[in-house]
């Protein structure tokens, strides 16, 4: 009975943040598809590579025609964890980005798009996000584990704010720049709950923005909220041992974020949901080494206003721990 | 009065509590051992001379399941380990219970396997009986610790050295108990 209350109320958690979606949470857990058990003591590293496209236009919900504008971007991210106690684990993330637009979306006073042939691209050091967890609630069975981790962070703004386009003319806009140029502050509770081969896990992470400056202009990105909701099946082997491990993943995830302010009034044309649909292989190779790929598919939009919306995302990550 | 009453209860409460979950948590941390509290699910296995046993026969006793198997790398190094417990332990009120959780094995394989790693405590084969597979959800090896009231308190997830001072005073705890 206890197990049902639980999962009811990890949906009931999951639901509640549907309203306020947003993109895959890359702080909040590390246990993703990693045993939930025992693998989180210690530390390790982990490297991960995502790809993100964005090259098409949505009013709101409804998708219309792309004028030519387009954004990509390669984050390679590091990070580094380590438990100083077997319920607290701190971790640093550090990106390495490259970003590219080619043709920045214009949005007429008529309500019709265009596309400027604005075009640049930059390459460098992200912001940087230190992180604590606290796994305060754990339970165990003989077959089942029950986890729930609290999280608390900070995101520095360690990203340059000031790249500019190809012509030297122009900044480059907000979210194309390597950093946001602002202090932010990262809270988040996440959960999972195993039994047998299969485990459901499910992450909240918000973010709380200050006020920071890209170029000359003062600009602060919209709090957020992402959210995740996976389940994860071990296919191979049938009974565990010291061998390799296969696990097959299906998730839902995406972001929530509040519009942007730019010289601190609202932009009515930034902010929305993003919900994406995200198979995923993991292979456990070693105890201490984890290979991850997955693919996240935007499979609902609701931008405020009219903006470039996400495509899909995809990422590959190894994680090593000591 | 009526307070007598509910103070009296609330002791009588946190005694069971006390007592109901076996012996003090800071032996099995001691010891690595991760804390469960769960009545043992019962089974019957055959035992190497061929009778019937039950998992519920051993209340009032300590028993050590070992769930291991032929092909499983850590407990080939592990199974001596365990030797060395039992030979610690033999003649204490204590049962182990090594069972092997191979698909194609035979008995005598999965016997003269374990023979020949030096040890002489009889193994028993999981098919040979009726234990759920809930007991190697997480992989072989692993060692349960259920006390002789039919409870698993501990669970030792992968190989350990079973010689060790601590794992010696968890069980010596567990003997001691009521």
């Amino acid at each position: 009975m206890k197990k049902w209350s639980f999962i009811l109320l990890l949906l009931v958690v999951f639901l509640m943040s549907l309203p306020t979606v947003s993109s895959a949470c890359d702080f909040c857990l590390l246990s993703q598809g990693i045993s939930p058990l025992e693998t989180l003591s210690g530390g390790g590293i982990r490297v991960n590579e995502r790809y993100t496209l964005l090259n098409q236009v949505y009013r709101g919900m409804e998708k219309i025609s792309n004028p030519g504008a387009k954004e990509e971007f390669w984050t390679t991210e590091f990070t580094g964890f380590y438990s100083i106690t077997k319920d607290i684990t701190l971790l640093a993330v550090v990106p390495l980005k490259k970003t590219s637009m080619n043709g920045e979306l214009v949005i007429n006073e008529d309500g019709t798009v265009d596309a400027d042939p604005m075009k640049g691209d930059e390459f460098g050091l992200g912001d940087i996000a230190v992180l604590g967890r606290y796994s305060f609630f754990k339970r165990h069975t003989i077959d089942t584990t029950i986890t729930v981790a609290g999280l608390l962070g900070i995101k520095l703004p360690t990203g340059k704010t000031n790249g500019k386009t190809d012509d030297g003319m122009e900044y480059l806009d907000s979210h194309i720049q390597l950093g946001t140029g602002s202090t932010d502050f990262l809270v988040g509770l996440s959960g999972s709950y195993s039994i047998q081969r299969f485990t459901i896990s499910t992450n909240l992470l918000g973010t709380i923005t200050t006020e920071g400056r890209y170029g000359d202009t003062k600009h602060q990105f919209g709090n957020a909220l992402n959210y995740d909701l996976t389940a994860k099946y071990r296919v191979y082997p049938g009974v565990l041992a010291s061998g390799p491990q296969l696990f097959l993943a299906i998730g839902v995830n995406g972001e929530l974020r509040d519009r942007e302010k730019v010289n601190g009034a609202k932009d009515p044309n930034s902010g929305g949901n993003t919900t994406y649909l995200s198979p995923g292989i993991q292979v456990v190779v070693a105890p201490h080494l984890v290979f991850e790929l997955s693919y996240q598919y935007a499979i609902y939009h609701h931008l405020y206003g009219t903006q470039l919306g996400e495509n899909y995302k995809m990422s590959g990550g190894v994680t090593y721990m000591f | 009065m009526k307070i007598g009453i509910w103070i009296l209860i609330l002791l009588l409460d946190l005694s069971f509590v006390s007592t109901a979950f076996g012996i003090d948590q800071s032996y099995l941390d001691a010891a690595g051992i991760m804390g469960l509290r769960e009545e043992a699910p019962d089974f019957t296995i055959a035992s190497p001379a061929g009778q019937k046993i039950n998992l519920k026969d051993y209340r009032g006793k300590v028993v050590i399941l070992h769930i291991w198997a032929t092909w499983c790398k850590p407990c080939k190094k592990e199974l001596p380990l365990f030797g060395k417990m039992y030979q610690n332990f033999r003649n204490k009120d204590i049962v182990f219970l090594p069972i092997a959780v191979d698909v194609k094995a035979t008995h005598e394989e999965v016997d003269s396997f374990a023979k020949g790693l030096g040890v002489d405590f009889p193994v028993y084969l999981a098919r040979e009986g009726n234990i759920t597979d809930r007991y190697w959800t997480w992989g072989v090896p692993v060692t349960y610790f259920i006390d002789k009231r039919g409870w698993i308190i501990g669970r030792a997830m992968g190989p350990r050295d079973w010689g060790s001072g601590s794992i010696n005073e968890l069980i010596n705890a567990m003997l001691e108990e009521k």
